[in-house]
């Protein structure tokens, strides 16, 4: 199939400076990349997504939509795994998106994709997640139709000759999918570059207790070396950056790559910053999808009221800074984009939806944490992750008022009950209220103070010596 | 009246008993004998001020032989016939306050105004709990004094619910009242703005310091109170945390004083960091709602924004603190209510869409002071002043610390001077030269800027 061209789209808020991009800028950092990893003339670039959530698809359409032109120099594809059903309520739904959209009714008339779309409005026909997002529809984000992909359901079909992989995979699947990706690799020559979106994390008690990233799960099941593996996080709202609103990125990881890759991947609307702190950023990519769940909790308990917001704001963001102490050496530089970040996953993202489901008895825990139309919710395993880890004696700190060495966790209120709400099920989403109202709990400040008072920093925590 | 707790109320609910001996610990502290009520003051009715007295009144209104709530606001203000309208819609809505009134005999005169047969004025209403800035917030009936004299002259504690624009000029009339008191009062200041000052070096002068020159009260009995602000919803029993910074003597027994089960205060050493900081906030509050209006609430491009503003305020925060790095909780959750919800993030959504001009002027009706419109025009001064130059990055070479912060630049430019319109908030995010807001707090990490005249200390 052939991938519809489209220019880059601004809009009227540009400013003069940010002119289209014309055809030349872009081929031109095209071919800088190119030649970076050698490709030959007639020798495509590939480039394969892989795990169709939201941020997946968003990832590959935004270079289907940039560089999908340049048919002969670059190749973009994605897979997923075949045979999802879509359910009836979804297909109505979907109908009603595309109907509502006279560019997407068009391109489907255009290609003879539509009618399928009304055998499964009537229930005459059930359509597969694969099959409709070779038309451009995400399963998680049915509302924001993207530009058709090529899809490869065949993982060593999709990942064999590949150059650079996307991990669009939850981190409880990474693992799993890059092992078998290990495999049609063996008889490799050229090392791949792969860029990990994923944000959960593992915690790992031996030989020490440390977390295992995602792309430190990728570094072991591949063997390709921590060089070529790199990590993009930021503000992760898939359809709005989609739709161009205005977003910042950051790619994470060595040198040799980071820089190149941060301009390809840059655009008008899409800035992408470099920065070498792999692991940090990577780890509270995840973590603030921890504390993103009890933000949604306390806005429904609270109706949106957004003085309670900043209590919780206040009280997650010490908790996170005080962790950050025990990860990282200079944590205070993760201030400004760290909370930024923290802001916008607070404020929307499936996460924050998540926790107001559950405080609204629309959903429960032990419905598990991949839902419907949503994705994984990585905040779950990643609230399991940091107890269990923060919970182990060997990493005691001392505690500020009882004189006595404590577990981390102790000085963590929150992180303890989201744990009771989500994992041993012990409390209700009232408790994350409950938690807050406690006259008794902390000044923020008072964390931030033990933190920046005292060497917490233990490196064997990110696996390093 | 008692507390009232709804269902999220845990268990420590306080009983009467606790709540008469809080009291009495501040009336010993105070020095006030029996049959010698406790006499606080706010000055001042804007939203904050009010709630702030309806919060002791119905806290500590039942003690009438211990304590005395009062609250001045100048006479003559009138309610105008939309508002009037609007106002009788809530009454009616209501019907506690509705009974409320017909019991006290004060329920006609809102029908009248209704029909536009009467004026009503501000104090008038306030009595009856109605602040002109919070209509639909009713308070419970506050005793209202139009005379300053009157008011203050023999007031304990004072507590500032003025704009800064108007507390240098007010405290100085009540200095003229405190000429021959004996005993120094205690006050509590609620206002967010700063003024900027160019002699003999440059600096702040924030509220609390405008209140100290005025009446010459030493700086020991002026308090700070800060915190995130949403005046209805904290009378309305939303959880909230504010702190009470000022010197060990007073701002211990009056953050337990002040203390409910929904309102939760800590006490904090550092009075003049929180308090600029309480002004800074304001500041990028109105370019904050500014972005929501031009991007349809867009939660990326607010990240990107809350990511710029902040790396800002803590570069500001590197210039006026010796360990900034404590504020970046608190200071960063007050930033995000304040962003969220609030007038000044208000008025930058009404500017964006056209509903307001900065020509208008920054006290609007119905919201009262918008403090960041000053506020952005005291740190743009300020930080313009060649003095203070710090060394550009990337330039290598002397810089205004203003160059660095090209937020607050466009703030300006909007704002103050109105050479440019609500839509450059936009370009300056999305300008591609932008840095990265990382390096902007790493500049700030990695070179001595502290600057204690800023804050007039040596």
């Amino acid at each position: 199939m052939v991938g519809s061209i489209m220019g880059v789209v601004h809009n009227g808020y540009s400013n003069g400076s940010v002119g289209v991009q014309n055809c030349n800028g872009v081929e031109e950092k095209l071919d800088c990349l190119r030649r970076l990893i050698g490709k030959g003339d007639g020798d495509p670039l590939r480039i394969v997504s892989v795990g169709a959530g939201a941020w997946g698809s968003v990832f590959a359409a935004l270079l289907q939509d940039t560089y999908g032109q340049f048919r002969d120099k670059i190749q973009i594809r994605i897979w997923r795994r075949a045979g999802r059903a879509v359910d009836r309520a979804t297909a109505e739904h979907l109908f009603e998106v595309i109907n509502s959209r006279e560019d997407v009714l068009r391109r489907l008339i255009r290609r003879c994709a539509y009618l399928k779309y009304v055998e499964a409005r009537l229930g005459d026909r059930t359509l597969f997640a694969d099959e409709i997002l070779k038309d451009g529809f995400c399963l998680n984000m049915i509302d924001t139709p993207l530009c058709p992909l090529k899809v490869v359901t065949n993982l060593q079909e999709a990942v064999w000759d590949a150059d650079i992989v996307v991990n669009g995979l939850p981190s409880t699947e990474t693992r799993e999918i890059f092992e078998e990706i290990s495999k049609y690799w063996k008889e490799r020559i050229t090392v791949p570059i792969i860029i990990s979106l994923s944000k959960g994390i593992e915690a790992a008690l031996e030989p020490v207790p440390h977390i295992i990233t995602p792309t430190k799960m990728i570094n072991q099941a591949t063997r390709v070396p921590m060089e070529n593996i790199l990590y993009l996080g930021g503000p992760n709202i898939a359809s709005e950056i989609y739709n161009k609103e205005y977003a910042n990125a950051r790619i994470c990881g060595a040198e040799k790559w980071r820089k190149a890759l941060a301009k390809f991947l840059r655009q008008p609307h899409f800035i992408v910053w470099d920065n070498s702190d792999l692991v940090t950023h990577e780890v509270m990519g995840g973590l603030k999808n921890v504390y993103a769940i009890g933000a949604g909790m306390v806005a429904a308990l609270t109706n949106e009221s957004a003085t309670s917001k900043s209590v919780y704001f206040a009280h997650c963001t010490s908790e996170m800074i005080f962790i950050t102490h025990l990860l990282a050496e200079e944590p205070e530089k993760l201030a400004g984009p760290l909370l930024a970040d923290t802001y916008v996953t607070l404020l929307k993202g499936r996460n924050a939806w998540y926790g107001q489901m559950l405080a609204k008895g629309q959903l429960r825990p032990d419905m598990g944490d991949s839902i419907s139309g949503k994705g994984m919710i990585q905040g779950v395993s990643a609230v399991e992750a940091f107890f269990e880890l923060l919970s182990q004696s060997s990493l005691n700190v001392l505690h500020p008022e009882e004189n006595k060495p404590v577990a981390p966790v102790e000085l963590c209120p929150i992180l303890k009950t989201l744990y009771k709400i989500l994992i041993s099920r012990e409390q209700s989403s009232q408790a994350i209220l409950k938690a807050l109202r406690d006259e008794n709990l902390n000044d923020p400040r008072e964390r931030i103070e033990i933190a920046q008072s005292h060497v917490f920093y233990k490196p064997s925590l990110l696996g390093q010596p």
